[in-house]
């Protein structure tokens, strides 16, 4: 070993990753040409470094689909009741809309909610394509996920429902599956559309509470996977809910 | 505000480009379309990131989640200053950091003792009894010599784990990866090195070489 192995650990491993100056680079190649010490140690390094690569990168990486509005600027976040039955949701929309919300999908290519009333009266929730009548099995919330569900907010849909008639609760649910079948948007839409169906065919008695629902959901900040999740309990509740 | 690429050319934009400077400005400036660019150029090589730092791909998904949920918030304030890149992993680092230190909190078995797969999959890294007819069999060999990298990478110290995740894994520079950690960049170079070296004294102890580990070449 010579003087001109100092700083021997950095300058092996940036040619090991040929990441540096290319003089600097070209320097060390010339030293470990004729160091026998510095060479022995470059090679173990190049070949412990080979075995790294059979741990390779996952290639099916989960995808992930932004719904949100990035940077909403100061103020543009609606708080407060309005006046009216829809401009009173109205009013909680930017707020979810401008909260940095992420949703989380185990899909591939474009995907979007879907709501499906099946046959046997309950409404499935899952991702699926924006064409074909079919539900894609791959990433369908499942019951598990819905039991772990909010609570309050299902109580409120579910009030909703129990207390309009059957021909109401059926055009809720009506409205928010066409409603998601004729969007071609993106999910956050996708979402905030079916929601605002569901209200406007809500019983108007009951449009306050959903009111204070989505009000409280301007908390959570973001739409997770969880929360996502979430809102598919709050569906899948009302579909539960016992028919008068 | 529009950018001038799709999702299929997301994969295309470069650390330092003019087109990456383009996408994360119009993300500052609340463009919903450039976000999800943003999100389809890193979802992978973040979610890989994460999966080999905390070794549970459920986990990785939603570490990888909270990194873009903390971009989005913070995007505004990203200066320019260092890589885009290095700001983007200090964020996914710091949330992996954190998420193992709450855990260590909560178990006393080794973080990397066992790691579940995007399947769901939960594996032992341990090493396990060969079974000969498997050992015949290429793609075996080939799970054999991932779980020795598992078990060898899980052996490291967290900052030497974490370089040799970035450069060798990431493919981040020597620069990106000081920036990112907030180290010298010839203390990320030491770190690396140190980390490969301890890799090969555990396969010496174990009287293997990186040539002859399980399924290597004899």
């Amino acid at each position: 070993m010579s003087e001109e192995c100092g700083n021997r650990e950095e300058r092996l491993v940036s040619l090991l990753y040929e990441d540096g100056d290319p003089s600097d680079l070209a320097d060390i190649r010339a030293h470990i040409a004729t160091c026998a010490a510095c060479r022995e140690e470059f090679e173990e390094l190049a070949s412990t470094r080979d075995l790294l690569g059979a741990w390779p990168n996952v290639e099916n990486a989960p995808r992930m689909v932004f719904v949100g509005e990035p940077a909403a600027p100061a103020g543009a976040v609606g708080r407060g009741p309005a006046t009216s039955g829809r401009g009173r949701f109205r009013a909680f929309l930017p707020s979810l809309a401008a909260a940095a919300a992420v949703v989380l999908l185990v899909a591939s290519s474009a995907m979007f909610l879907r709501f499906q009333v099946g046959a046997d009266g309950r409404l499935r929730v899952g991702f699926g394509a924006s064409s074909g009548s079919a539900m894609d099995g791959s990433a369908l919330v499942t019951r598990g996920d819905l039991d772990q569900g909010l609570a309050r907010t299902a109580e409120f849909l579910e009030a909703i429902v129990r207390d309009a008639r059957e021909q109401d609760r059926r055009a809720v649910l009506d409205a928010v599956d066409q409603a998601l079948r004729d969007q071609n948007a993106s999910m956050g839409n996708q979402v905030a559309t079916a929601i605002n169906s569901a209200f406007d065919e809500a019983d108007r008695r009951r449009r306050a509470d959903l009111g204070v629902m989505l009000s409280s959901m301007n908390d959570l900040q973001v739409i997770t996977r969880t929360e996502l999740q979430q809102l598919g309990a709050m569906v899948a509740a009302v579909t539960a809910a016992p028919q008068r | 505000m529009g950018v001038p690429f799709t999702k299929a050319d997301a994969w295309r934009i470069e650390g330092g480009s003019a087109q990456e400077a383009q996408l994360i400005e119009a993300c500052q400036q609340g463009d919903a379309s450039a976000f999800n660019l943003l999100v389809r150029r890193w979802e992978k090589p973040l979610f890989n990131f994460a999966y080999k730092y905390v070794g549970d791909a459920a986990v990785a998904q939603d570490l990888v989640q909270d990194t873009f949920v903390r971009v989005v918030k913070s995007i505004g304030g990203y200066a320019h200053r260092a890589a885009f890149s290095s700001w983007l992993y200090s964020i996914a680092v710091n949330l992996c950091k954190d998420h193992l230190r709450r855990k260590k909190r909560r178990t006393v078995i080794s973080l990397h003792e066992y790691y579940t797969t995007v399947s769901g999959q939960r594996i032992s890294v341990k090493d396990e009894v060969p079974d000969e007819d498997a050992r015949t069999d290429a793609a075996a060999e080939a799970a054999d010599r991932e779980k020795l990298v598992r078990r060898l990478l899980a052996g490291l110290s967290e900052d030497q784990r974490v370089v040799i995740l970035l450069k060798e894994y990431q493919a981040l520079t020597f620069p990106e990866i000081a920036e990112a950690l907030g180290v010298p960049e010839n203390t990320a170079k030491a770190r690396l090195h140190r980390g490969l070296r301890a890799m090969r004294r555990q396969l010496e102890r174990e009287g293997m070489s990186p040539e002859d580990g399980p399924g290597g070449a004899s």
